[in-house]
């Protein structure tokens, strides 16, 4: 008989052991079964056969479970609302990255569909590629099928057209979009190329957006959606929770896909598309398709110069999975691991509670292995404990979860929220459960264990041996600490990243400033001195401090660039502005002055440098000497410097170009712009629009405030900042309370060593001194772990943070004082209570 | 006949049990109680399903079960036999006479093609 079958048959319970032996081994033989067969049988029979006799043991057990928690209920609300909190965390956790890290992409055979992307060095990718590959790759490259794009969102009318009610969004995409994704609509058909042939204008609307604003009608040819004279008709319904790459990336909604094959088909070398996506033929590598691009971008190299500006771009082919969600993966593992931290901090929590709660119980425990209790049992009672306070934990942490997660959808970021998943998700309730039994199990097994091992004679037989300290509670607060210290040192970081992000000098002031922008850029471009009439006009409305026209001003839009040094390797921005350019931003100039009416309507040879563009020409110079220099930089006319202004970030973060402003010239470029400078208290945004309108007698101007333009670029490292300090503070209140809870309790173990010593002469101080050390020393020695380890893990999160050193020892520092005054405070309480010991009470009571 | 509502109605599994350790007398052990059932009621059980069934009827003090003297092989092993109890055979027959006074004045009491 092997090792295993015997060992399985340990499970089967003594009296049916050797019945069922024989029973299999007969079996076996007759039937020529393996000896894994006979293992399985022995193990389910032996699992069936005692769940059947140990029936009355389980639910004993759990009354018995039920029965101490209620006679303690301050504890169980304690040790439940810890549960609570690390299984809530995990939940919501969870709900938000499911999506982007464990399910599958919603397409078929999700592995072998790739991304086409035009990359940078430094690993940031563009949204556009140069539409030569795609047009030359659909007929030569033989690893792939045809690839397929979907992209640029426009707004469609519901025919017939009612006002104010919200667009419809659709993405464009090309005809075998559907087919590469493995994707069928559930209702109507696909595009077909008899739609392509003909051009015909037809789209295919979401499931959601059927359901909410055609109230899921069957009858599909009713349904026309209109823009301008187009109209377009609905042919399809996309199966539920179905998205395109396009929408799953962009951070706006979108109600469907329209077809728009033929735009992006121009075999022109300098148009741009949206990267493009395949599907991998049965046995082609990603390499493979790799190596095949690159002997097409040979190939057309001359077409591709000229798309990306002399230099060759540099495409990069990724599994659709990895392109989608690239800008996230990181910062979403970052938060799943803080949160696991929790949930472990969670565990060692409930832990060294049952630790406590188990030293006041030693003489229950002792009693019933008196009475023949094996130890197995005594663990598996804990165990039974900790399930239950594990399980109510996770049962509120889903009732929370159910009622806040419309409030969270509204916090989170779009990626996360779009596709967040509900209390009701088989997948949520699964990880619910699944993590409240796994760590019941291991919360529960070590108190388990301390009590198995409670010596009966010592504690039945009036020979108590005084224990003053938890057994295994020094390690559980290290272990706490060096936890949570990480925790600490991850919101610290980022913290002082947002913080960091947010005060650098912008060059601007945003508050109060507006984008003034024609809807429409045809109209945009009257002409310089038609643009210059605008801006005086419009000068003279009432509540308006400053107003100036200039490229691609702020938040958002394309920079104008130049090259700045002779062969074009430096390139920075160049930027053509109308007089009173830098007063209306709010930019402070280092030195000289800025542009006089007269020198824009003239268009003098004069230029305003900006700092580091000054630094890049004249380096050493100081902005002060600058000015009155001449500047010459390759296809310019010599200019007179009259200016250095302060670097401007067109975005939070942006990096710093060399740029150089000149009077606004004859030739408007499509980035122009206007800003106006306005008491933002005195005038709405829509004030603003309307007296412009009036005043231009047109309704085609729209404005924006700066605030809200730059707003986008906050918002992720926004997210990351408070979503890691409240993952700290529940890791600080979780190490706190645990440490308040042992301490606590030992103060009471001690009451007679605290009387002792104070009948000794022991002052009230020394007596808090002295059980203070004792309780911060193990948190001292955990943090010290804890840093070790984070400084060791601290390059995981260098990318995440904005110039800020993830080694910096001034955060190390931080991270640490917290943690430890937040023990100190924590342990002081019960300190002060143990230095209140009246020593001639506790010498009386002996 | 015994009163039905005192007696738990056995289930169908249970009564093909019950009916084997009965009929096996003997030598009813799980192998064969589970081999005799497959036979004779063309009812293929899992042995997990006899194993626990004889356990749950023995909970309940229908059948007493021992260990038989190891059998004469070296290594051999003492077997658990089971005994129907008095209580096992009342329900047996209780169950037996549910059914007899259902099917009473059916088809199943007299089959049609017997009839005249």
């Amino acid at each position: 008989m092997s090792l295993l079958f015997r060992a399985a048959l340990r499970i089967v319970p003594s009296t049916w052991r050797d019945s069922v032996e024989e029973d299999l081994e007969a079996a076996a033989r007759r039937a020529g079964r393996g000896e894994l067969w006979r293992v399985w049988q022995a193990a389910v029979l032996g699992i069936r056969l005692r769940s059947a006799i140990q029936v009355d043991l389980v639910t004993s057990d759990f009354r018995y479970a039920l029965r101490s928690l209620s006679h303690a209920p301050s504890f169980a609300a304690g040790a439940i609302s810890t549960f609570a909190l690390g299984i809530g965390v995990n939940i919501a956790v969870f709900a938000a990255v499911d999506h982007m890290l464990f399910k599958p992409l919603p397409y078929a055979a999700p592995s072998e569909l790739i991304q086409f992307r035009v990359c940078g060095e430094t690993g940031t990718c563009q949204g556009s590629f140069p539409s030569a590959l795609f047009v030359d790759g659909r007929t030569t490259l033989t690893t792939i099928w045809p690839m397929a794009i979907a992209g640029s969102t426009s707004g469609y009318d519901v025919a017939p057209v009612v006002p104010d009610q919200p667009p419809v969004r659709l993405h464009g995409a090309t005809p075998n979009l559907l087919s590469v994704l493995g994707v069928r609509p559930v209702l109507g058909r696909d595009i077909t190329p008899e739609d392509a042939a003909a051009k015909a204008n037809v789209a295919l609307l979401s499931y959601e957006t059927w359901q909410r604003r055609f109230g899921g009608t069957p009858d599909l040819q009713s349904l026309r959606l209109v823009q301008g004279p187009k109209t377009v008709k609905v042919i399809g319904i996309l199966p539920r929770g179905f998205a395109p790459p396009s929408g799953v990336q962009q951070d706006a909604d979108w109600d469907g896909l329209v077809m728009a094959g033929d735009a992006w088909t121009t075999p022109r070398g300098e148009g741009s598309i949206h990267p493009p996506l395949a599907r991998l033929k049965p046995g082609a590598s990603v390499d493979a398709a790799r190596a095949e691009m690159t002997s097409l971008i040979a190939a057309r190299s001359a077409e591709l110069r000229q798309w990306n500006s002399r230099a060759q771009p540099r495409i990069q082919i990724d599994r659709l999975e990895t392109s989608l969600y690239d800008r996230f993966l990181k910062y979403a593992w970052l938060i799943v691991g803080a949160s696991a931290l929790i949930l472990v901090m969670a565990c060692v929590n409930l832990s060294g509670l049952l630790l406590v709660r188990g030293r006041s119980r030693q003489g229950d425990a002792a009693l019933r292995v008196a009475l023949g209790a094996t130890s197995g049992r005594l663990i598996l009672t804990s165990v039974f404990e900790t399930l239950v306070i594990a399980i109510s934990g996770a049962a509120i942490a889903l009732v929370v979860f159910a009622a806040t997660s419309r409030l969270m959808i509204a916090l989170l970021p779009p990626m996360f929220a779009r596709y967040m998943a509900d209390a009701a998700n088989p997948r949520v309730l699964w990880l619910a459960l699944v993590s409240a039994t796994a760590c019941a199990a291991v919360a529960g097994l070590w108190p388990g264990l301390v009590a198995a091992r409670s010596d009966v004679r010592s504690q039945l037989g009036g020979v108590e041996r005084r224990h003053t300290r938890v057994r295994g509670g020094r390690t559980m607060l290290a272990l706490e600490a060096a936890l949570g210290v990480v925790l600490v040192l991850g919101a610290v970081l980022f913290l002082a990243s947002f913080v960091k992000l947010t005060s650098e000098e912008l060059g601007v002031r945003p508050d109060g400033l507006f984008r003034v922008r024609n809807a429409y850029s045809s109209v945009q471009n009257p002409g310089a001195a038609g643009y210059e009439d605008v801006v005086q006009a419009l000068s003279e409305i009432p509540g308006i401090a400053g107003i100036a026209g200039g490229d691609s001003v702020v938040g958002g839009g394309g920079v104008p660039m130049r090259g700045f040094s002779s062969d074009r390797s430096v390139r920075g921005g160049r930027y053509q502005v109308t007089a009173g350019y830098f007063s209306a931003i709010g930019n402070p100039l280092l030195a000289g002055r800025e542009f006089t009416r007269e020198e824009v309507s003239a268009r003098a040879p004069v230029v305003v440098l900006d700092r580091t563009g000054a630094t890049f020409m004249f380096p050493g110079d100081v902005p002060a000497s600058v000015v009155g220099r001449t500047l010459n930089l390759p296809g310019e006319v010599p200019r007179t410097i009259i200016g250095v202004a302060t670097d401007v970030r067109h975005r939070y973060g942006a990096d710093l170009t060399p740029s150089i402003y000149v009077p606004l010239g004859a030739e408007m470029s499509r980035y122009s712009d206007m800003v106006a400078r306005v008491d933002p208290t005195s005038m709405s945004a829509t004030e603003l629009r309307n007296r412009i309108n009036q005043r231009l007698q047109t309704d085609k101007v729209v404005v924006a405030h700066v605030p809200e333009l730059m707003e986008p670029g906050l918002r992720d490292p926004r997210f990351q900042a408070v979503l890691l300090g409240c993952l700290a503070l529940a890791g600080l209140l979780l190490s706190a309370g645990g440490l308040y809870a042992l301490a606590a309790f030992e103060v009471a173990l001690r009451r007679q060593e605290i009387g002792v010593r104070m009948a000794l002469g022991a002052t009230a101080a020394q007596i808090r001194a002295l059980m203070i050390r004792e309780s911060v020393r193990p948190v001292l020695v955990g943090t010290a772990a804890g840093l070790l380890v984070a400084w060791w893990g601290s390059s995981v999160f260098q990318s995440l943070l904005y110039r800020l050193d993830a080694r910096g020892p001034e955060i190390y520092s931080v991270g640490a004082v917290t943690l430890v005054l937040s023990a100190v405070l924590a342990a002081w309480i019960p300190a002060r209570r143990a230095a209140r010991t009246d020593p001639a009470v506790v010498l009386r009571s002996q | 006949m015994p009163p039905l509502r005192d007696q738990p109605l056995l289930g169908e599994v249970e009564l093909l049990v019950l009916m084997a350790v009965l009929r096996l007398d003997a030598d009813a052990y799980a192998a064969p109680i589970r081999e005799l059932i497959e036979r004779e009621a063309g009812a293929e059980l899992s042995r997990g399903t006899v194993y626990v069934t004889l356990e749950r009827l023995e909970q309940k003090g229908y059948v007493a079960s021992w260990f038989s003297d190891p059998i004469a092989i070296r290594g051999g092993k003492a077997k658990r036999l089971f005994q129907l109890k008095p209580a096992g055979l009342t329900a047996l027959k209780a169950a037996r006479a549910a059914v007899d006074r259902l099917a009473a004045g059916t088809l199943l009491e007299r089959p049609a093609w017997r009839k005249g």
